[in-house]
């Protein structure tokens, strides 16, 4: 009797669960969903939680990954205003925000790239023609205007695809910006002539530098040394200064001041590796001719 | 009878089967049980954080709705979802977008360690990816993004999954493939390649950090890793240049030696300048003093005897000035008297010297050898001729 009463119970849930199953449906934080009655699209479902429906064939629940979804155009070529051809490849990251009109309009992922495809391409043309190349490349930051490109094509292409397909296009940017095939080899003819001649231009510029480092190092050794010079001429004016205020007591017998001096510079003249020649006169060598002298 | 008995006997087996297989029910229904009770417990480890699902509702606010590592319980599966989210582990996207293709031949040559050459004439595009820079030319580079997960919830909810498939990880590879093609479109390609290669660099992590901001992917940049080359079409170039820069280098550095030598030398010279002026000065001062004192000594003595004084300090000078002198001649009117006295030993060797090569020089001409006409004049006693 137990177990029939247990089989019973069990029997009776999942009959339960089966007829739940049949009248509801939740719909995850990540998803969205629309219900169909008889084919005709009614409410969508955009919050998370359990919901009730008629069974089918009468109500039909669609539900759709509400998450972001990454779409990668096709690297195409294009124009710019300034007529250069390039090659630009467009991203995005997108996401279903209107159930009903995307199931009417897309119904599928794929159906969805396909759409936005030719939005990107359509936009991406139309964005780049009105803007010159060197707004995409160019040395002069004040140049460039990525940022208003990828945002001129984002807003382009977030109000159609909301209105025509029901997706909201999140973010967009240039994943890749390229050159047609034959102007890279154009390019690397110009990359390689602009090194030939950047490489004469360094070696120039590195021996005119040196050369003027050299020259800079001698001008500065003759400062150096007419600086020496003065200093040296400054010290030895300074001591003759000092030595004219001594000088000065010879004022008391100038005569006899120079007939000291004159000794001294006898004396010094004489010093080293003289040789004199003398008149036998000279004392005390007129010794040597009487004792009483010349 | 038999009969009767036969169909009890098939009865009673058929009861036992259908018991049997009841028991089995039984257990298959109580290990569903046990199994459904023990979803409900669930363990968040330490790198990671946790989000639950109910009925696929998020559970929880946005202060509490991420579970920090520790043992949770919840509803059973399918009421409840765990989704784990690392966010302690540091993730890493590769791009090779802006990477060339090598053909199988290149692939082996590389494989060998060998050049692969260099490639084809143009760039094929979807093959062969790259940069343009600032100045129209071309670079080839391939990065590796290291990042962390800053919100779990937009990080693990708000982007597709398809099987291993994660839109967020193409989306984080797009904003830096995107951050590469901006950031290269304003530097010039020898700046990005090698003079601001890490300049270039921080760049880009500036930039790929503003797209995933402003996209909302609840990632943040923790480094990135370049590897960026010229094409293969061009590298001989790239090389001449940084052979002149490297000989413009090298000629700079030996101008900028020789200037620290010159500036050294004269500095030395200008101090040995100033050094003898120094000393000069001194000397003249202590002389000039020297020179006064001894006026001013002997002043008050010739005052008194000026003809003594004028004769015993010329005389004294004159005494000394002939005692210094090397060589003297006295020459009479007719004759000549020389005296040698207190000769110099330094003039006499120079002298004795001068003697020695000058027989040396004769010598291997064949001449006989000479006596010197007489001794050297150091070895004279210091009597005159």
């Amino acid at each position: 009797m137990t177990s029939n009463r247990a089989a019973m119970i069990a029997g009776g849930v999942l009959a339960a669960f089966f007829v739940l199953s049949l009248v509801t449906f939740t719909v995850r934080s990540t998803e969205v969903a629309c219900v169909t009655t008889f084919g005709r699209p009614g409410r969508p479902i955009k919050q998370a939680g359990l919901y009730l429906k008629a069974p089918w064939p009468i109500q039909r629940v669609f539900k759709f990954d509400a998450r972001i979804e990454n779409f990668e155009g096709k690297f195409e070529e294009t124009t710019t205003e300034d007529g250069k051809n390039v090659l630009v490849m467009v991203y995005s990251g997108w996401r279903i925000a209107e159930p009903i009109k995307y199931l009417e309009a897309v119904g599928t992922v794929e159906g969805a790239r396909q759409m936005l495809e030719g939005l990107v391409r359509t936009y991406k043309n139309g964005v780049l023609g009105k803007h010159p190349f060197s707004h995409l490349v160019s040395l002069d930051k004040s140049e460039l205007h990525f940022e208003q490109i990828e945002g001129e094509m984002l807003t382009s292409i977030q109000k159609e695809a909301r209105d025509r397909y029901g997706i909201a296009v999140e973010f967009l940017g240039i994943k890749m910006l390229g050159l047609p095939e034959t102007v890279t080899q154009k390019v690397f003819e110009r990359m390689i002539k602009e090194r030939e001649g950047k490489a004469v231009e360094l070696r120039a510029k590195g021996e005119a530098e040196a050369a003027q480092v050299k020259a800079d190092a001698d001008v500065k050794r003759a400062e150096i040394l007419a600086a020496a010079q003065a200093e040296a001429k400054r010290i030895r004016g300074e001591a003759d200064a000092k030595a004219a205020k001594y000088y000065a007591a010879f004022q008391k017998d100038p005569e006899f001041a120079i007939f000291l001096r004159k000794l001294e510079a006898l004396e010094n003249t004489t010093k080293d590796r003289t040789t004199i020649v003398l008149d036998p006169r000279t004392p005390p060598y007129d010794l040597m001719q009487s004792p009483g002298g010349g | 009878m038999a009969q009767d008995r036969d169909h009890e006997l098939g009865s009673q087996a058929l009861a036992g089967a259908l018991q049997s297989s009841f028991r089995l029910l039984q257990l298959a229904m109580v290990a569903i049980l046990v199994y459904i009770v023990f979803t409900g417990v669930y363990v968040v480890k330490q790198h990671e954080v946790a989000l639950v699902l109910r009925l696929g509702k998020v559970v929880g606010t946005k202060a509490d709705r991420v579970r920090q590592p520790g043992l949770h319980f919840g509803f059973p599966y399918p009421l409840d979802e765990v989704i784990r989210v690392p966010v302690k582990n540091f993730q890493t996207v590769k791009s090779e977008t802006h990477w060339y293709q090598l053909n199988d031949a290149e692939k082996e040559a590389v494989a060998r360690k060998e050049d692969p050459g260099p490639g084809p004439p143009t760039l094929r595009p979807l093959m062969d990816g790259y940069t343009v820079t600032g100045d129209t030319n071309i670079l080839h580079s391939q990065w590796q993004l290291t990042y962390q997960i800053v919100d779990p919830v937009r990080y693990a909810l708000d982007f597709a999954q398809n099987g291993k498939q994660k839109a967020v990880e193409e989306l984080l590879r797009a904003a830096l493939d995107n951050a590469v093609v901006i950031v290269s479109a304003r530097y010039a390609a020898d700046a990005a390649y090698r003079t601001e290669r890490n300049q270039f660099t921080d760049d880009v992590v500036a930039e790929v950090s503003r797209i995933i901001t402003a996209q909302n992917l609840g990632c943040s940049v923790e480094r990135l890793d370049p590897v960026i080359e010229p094409p293969r079409q061009v590298k001989m170039a790239f090389e001449i240049v940084f052979a002149a820069e490297q000989e413009g280098d090298r000629l700079r550095k030996e101008a900028e030696g020789y200037a620290k030598r010159v500036v050294l030398e004269s500095q030395g010279k200008a101090s040995q300048i100033k050094g003898e002026a120094q000393g000069l000065a001194g000397g003249t001062v202590q002389r000039a003093r020297a020179d006064a004192e001894a006026f001013l000594k002997l002043l008050p003595q010739y005052k008194q005897n000026s003809a003594v004084i004028r004769k015993t300090t010329w005389l004294g000078t004159l005494n000394r000035v002939l005692a210094n002198a090397d060589e003297k001649m006295l020459v009479h009117d007719e004759e000549e008297l020389r005296l040698q006295l207190s000769r110099d030993p330094k003039v006499i060797a120079e002298q004795s010297r001068k003697a020695v090569e000058g027989e040396a020089e004769a010598k291997p001409e064949g001449a006989p050898q000479q006596q010197p006409a007489g001794p050297p004049p150091g070895a004279d006693d210091g009597h005159g001729h």
